[in-house]
């Protein structure tokens, strides 16, 4: 909690400093804008108020651009994505990256949905099976039940019901 | 202690009588049932109504103590200041996270009120007879366990002294007077912050009365469609008000974040939408079991899951077990809510067990090429969907805490999971008006689908080519494989939605004219107001999918870039130009009712190719009560085709400011999307038309 005696802001205060000011420029990232996109989306924000919340792409507050500026030269640079990638990892450490690779306890979490969906599937398949096995039946004793009546109705009923679907 | 605010002592106390008038239910619900009295449930319909007035009078006190300025509560000082504008006093009510919890207590109260006067009415009916006194049962338990939190883990009636310690507020306040307040976080003073957790928190309140229906059934064995009318008729209401909390969310987002986007899968924004899933999936199952006598113990273990994916979102939120840029902190009272989910869902999970066999029903389903298939197989995808949300959003905490692995799931994890589930959804949506109940024949299927899905391939094509053209390759050519997953299967299956719909509602009124001899459109409009479910569900469908195609463009072809600005220099992007006009900076500004912040706010001119020129003010503010938070407000251009959207990133070295520009295409599709699914939502939700027959009886 934060108690104020002095509420208010010196002109200095807000031209220097308080986060107004940034670390360096961003400039346009007009190499290969795609790519440059495509590593914003695959690389956390690391500015602390973030706390791993973010992507790079999501962060536009100026603290993030040290981190986009790496980012920018790397693949001006001439570095692979898989390079920066790794570099990130060895500067930030391995929350940085907002895709963890297929291997390893990071893969799980690609894997465990898949998993839980064929579980799912397998559910729902053996749900649906017994549902049709039992509709099969209803639908054949509910058949024999009306054996009596005239094909030709039974007929003329699916053509209308056909032309109402 | 200094207690010049009598009132909030009493609204303080009305929270531990309203827990005692909460036990007073659960004992009255318990001892009726021992000695088959029912006036025991009389008693408890009252005590429930009294625990709702003193939990709905409690929180009125905090907003009054809130607008008189208490600001020797702790509470109202870290949340509210002099010079706040009376609105956002009152959304000091739920601003953090003690008052949120008071406030979400206080709708349970008033939804609670609601549903014992429903029953009050329902007198006549055995059903409602039958289910009543478990539904205040279950409503007493909850009150009960959210009172108590109040009362002991997060109370927003303490006072400071309690807070920061007698001494220390002593010398803080030698005379006892707290003259103004911490003030609201100001990335919360923005009129979504009046709307969008208000929505959310109804939403999610209202989803307790058909788990709390969903429960009594379940523990009478309740056979009879009473339950489900009710459960369907609060669970629409749920769910708009849960729709319009996370597009709201989103919109606030995309207004005052700044990075151009309204959707980021964080983990709170996940919690909003979780519960989406399973009430989305109730509302279609309602349907088998009013139509076939099906589904009951499923749709009974949906309405349940719907409430506790409510809570759990509200442990998420609370608990501080997952980052997030908006969770409301951690405390202890993360560990109450943990317990609250665990009793719940075993509890849930028992009756479900206990009662499946009862609730069987005697229909089946007699063809996978039916209408009630097709709800099956949407309920398991929405729920698929939802589990994958779960899984995702807690796999960083389990990595850590089990195999010692610090990672973060980030939203390509999500896209590359969840957006096959999606497109599946999508063709499911579109695929349904053309079904029939019990059995489809191909040939009828053919003659349904066959148009509007030849039809949506060009023009999903051509809503591509659109959006393409807008971004005008600024942002490169997007590859080809991605030009054809996600994009252009989500917007077939979009533009296939619509045209199914399209085409069902045509061919309906045609048969109808021609049956009954009337004009074309007096069919159309008879079969609109007999029907307004339907009808109302298909416009549902159709935002969907004008959601989906907002969604899909405005993020594969959003153009973003990097500007370094001095005065009177240009700029371009797309077909903008853009010039720094003027700095404008006011250090001292005591600017909205008293409210002091410094400000730097650029005045850039907009030159559209086209012609009519156009300012925007992106700025930023300092907040000396804030510890100096400095917050950016954006400024957005909206157009028909695009938001060109502008942030004012900082100011650099040699004094020159850095801008980032956004252009945004068919982006307000999405808001656009919204207003029709809400729209049809309540349209269905409206008590017209005619009486429904069940196809089983």
């Amino acid at each position: 909690m934060g108690i104020n005696d002095d509420p208010t802001p010196a002109a200095e205060e807000l031209a220097a400093g308080h986060g107004i000011k940034a670390e360096r420029p961003l400039l346009t990232p007009v190499e290969d804008p795609a790519r440059i996109k495509w590593l914003h989306t695959h690389v956390m924000c690391a500015c602390p108020d973030e706390n791993w919340s973010r992507t790079l792409g999501n962060c536009p507050d100026g603290c993030a651009n040290p981190q986009k500026g790496e980012i920018a030269d790397m693949v001006y640079d001439g570095k692979t994505n898989d390079q920066i990638l790794d570099f990130m990892v060895k500067k930030y450490g391995t929350r940085v990256k907002s895709s963890p690779g297929l291997g390893g306890v990071g893969g799980l979490a690609f894997f465990l949905p898949v998993f839980a969906l064929l579980v799912m599937a397998w559910f729902a398949g053996g749900l649906v099976r017994g549902w049709k096995t039992q509709g099969d039946a209803a639908r054949a004793e509910r058949r024999a039940k009306h054996a009596d009546i005239d094909p030709e109705e039974i007929a003329r009923i699916e053509r209308d019901l056909e032309s109402l679907e | 202690m200094p207690n010049e605010f009598g009132y909030l002592e009493f609204a303080r106390s009305l929270v531990l009588l309203g827990a005692g008038l909460s036990v007073g239910t659960i004992l009255s619900v318990v001892l009726g049932n021992q000695l088959k009295d029912r006036r025991f449930v009389l008693v408890a319909r009252r005590t429930m109504i009294g625990a709702g007035l003193c939990t709905v009078a409690a929180a009125v006190g905090l907003v009054f103590g809130f607008v008189n300025g208490a600001y020797e509560r702790s509470y109202i000082f870290n949340y509210s200041e002099k010079g706040l504008p009376l609105g956002y006093k009152i959304a000091g009510l739920w601003g953090g996270l003690d008052g949120s919890i008071l406030f979400w207590a206080g709708l349970i109260g008033i939804v609670g009120m609601i549903t014992a006067f429903g029953f009050k009415r329902d007198q006549k009916d055995p059903s409602g007879r039958r289910l009543e006194p478990w539904v205040y049962l279950v409503f007493g338990v909850i009150q009960l366990f959210f009172l108590v939190v109040i009362a002991y883990v997060t109370n927003p009636f303490e006072h400071l002294s309690e807070s920061i310690g007698l001494e220390a507020f002593n010398r803080n306040f030698p005379d006892g007077i707290v003259p103004d307040g911490n003030g609201l976080n100001p990335l919360l003073v923005n009129y979504w912050m009046l709307i969008h957790p208000p929505c959310l928190y109804f939403g999610w309140v209202v989803y307790t009365v058909p788990f709390a229906y969903a429960i009594a059934a379940l523990v009478t064995g309740e056979q009879g469609n009473y339950w489900i009318t009710k459960i369907r008729r609060w669970t629409m209401l749920g769910w708009l008000f849960n729709t319009t909390g996370i597009i709201l969310g989103g919109l606030w987002a995309y207004v005052v974040l700044g990075w151009g986007g309204y959707w980021a899968w964080d983990p709170v924004e996940n919690a909003s939408f979780l519960p989406w899933f399973t009430s989305t999936a109730l509302l279609h199952s309602i349907m088998v079991q009013e139509r076939r006598g099906m589904m009951k113990a499923w749709n009974a273990f949906l309405a349940t899951a719907t409430f506790v994916l409510s809570i759990f979102g509200t442990y998420l939120t609370r608990s501080g077990i997952v980052s997030s840029v908006h969770a409301f902190g951690s405390g202890d009272v993360g560990y109450w809510f943990l317990g609250f989910l665990l009793f719940t869902i075993a509890a849930c999970l028992f009756l479900v067990a206990l009662r499946q066999p009862a609730m069987r029903s005697p229909h089946r389903i007699e063809s996978l090429s039916s209408l009630e298939a097709m709800f099956v197989i949407n309920n398991l995808v929405l729920l698929a969907i939802a589990s994958c949300i779960i899984i995702l959003t807690l796999w960083p905490k389990i990595s850590n805490d089990f195999f010692g692995q610090a990672l973060t799931i980030g939203p390509p994890v999500y896209n590359k999971v969840t957006i096959p589930f999606f497109v599946l959804l999508l063709l499911i949506t579109a695929v349904g008006p053309a079904m029939g109940w019990i059995r489809t024949s191909p040939k009828a299927l053919k003659k349904n689908l066959l148009l509007p899905a030849l039809l949506a391939i060009p023009v999903a094509a051509l809503v591509q080519f659109g959006a393409e053209s807008i971004q005008a390759g600024e942002n490169g050519a997007l590859p080809w494989a991605k030009r054809l997953y996600p994009t252009y299967i989500i917007l077939y299956a979009a533009t296939l939605i619509v045209f199914s719909v399209t085409y069902e509602v045509l061919r309906t009124a045609q048969n109808r004219s021609r049956r009954t001899g009337t004009g074309y459109f007096e069919a159309l409009t008879t079969l609109f107001l007999r029907n307004n479910r339907r009808y109302g569900g298909y416009a549902v469908h159709i935002g969907m999918a004008i959601i989906a195609t907002g969604i899909v463009c405005s993020s594969m072809y959003r153009v973003e870039k990097h500007f370094s600005l001095a005065e009177g220099e240009q700029a371009k992007i797309g077909n903008y130009e853009i010039t720094l006009d003027h700095v404008n900076m006011q250090p001292n500004a005591d600017i909205e009712n008293n409210r002091v912040y410094g400000f730097q706010a650029l005045d850039l001119k907009i030159v559209p190719k086209i012609g009519g020129e156009f300012f925007m003010h992106p700025e930023k503010r300092l907040y000396p009560k804030k510890d100096g938070q400095v917050v950016t407000e954006v400024e957005i251009h909206r157009g028909l085709t695009e938001d060109l959207y502008v942030f004012f990133q900082s100011t650099n070295e040699e004094g020159r400011f850095n801008l980032v520009v956004y252009r945004n295409p068919l982006i307000n599709l999405v808001w656009a999307g919204w207003i029709t699914m809400i729209l049809g939502g309540i349209y269905a939700a409206l008590p017209l038309g005619r009486k429904r027959v069940g196809l089983a009886d």
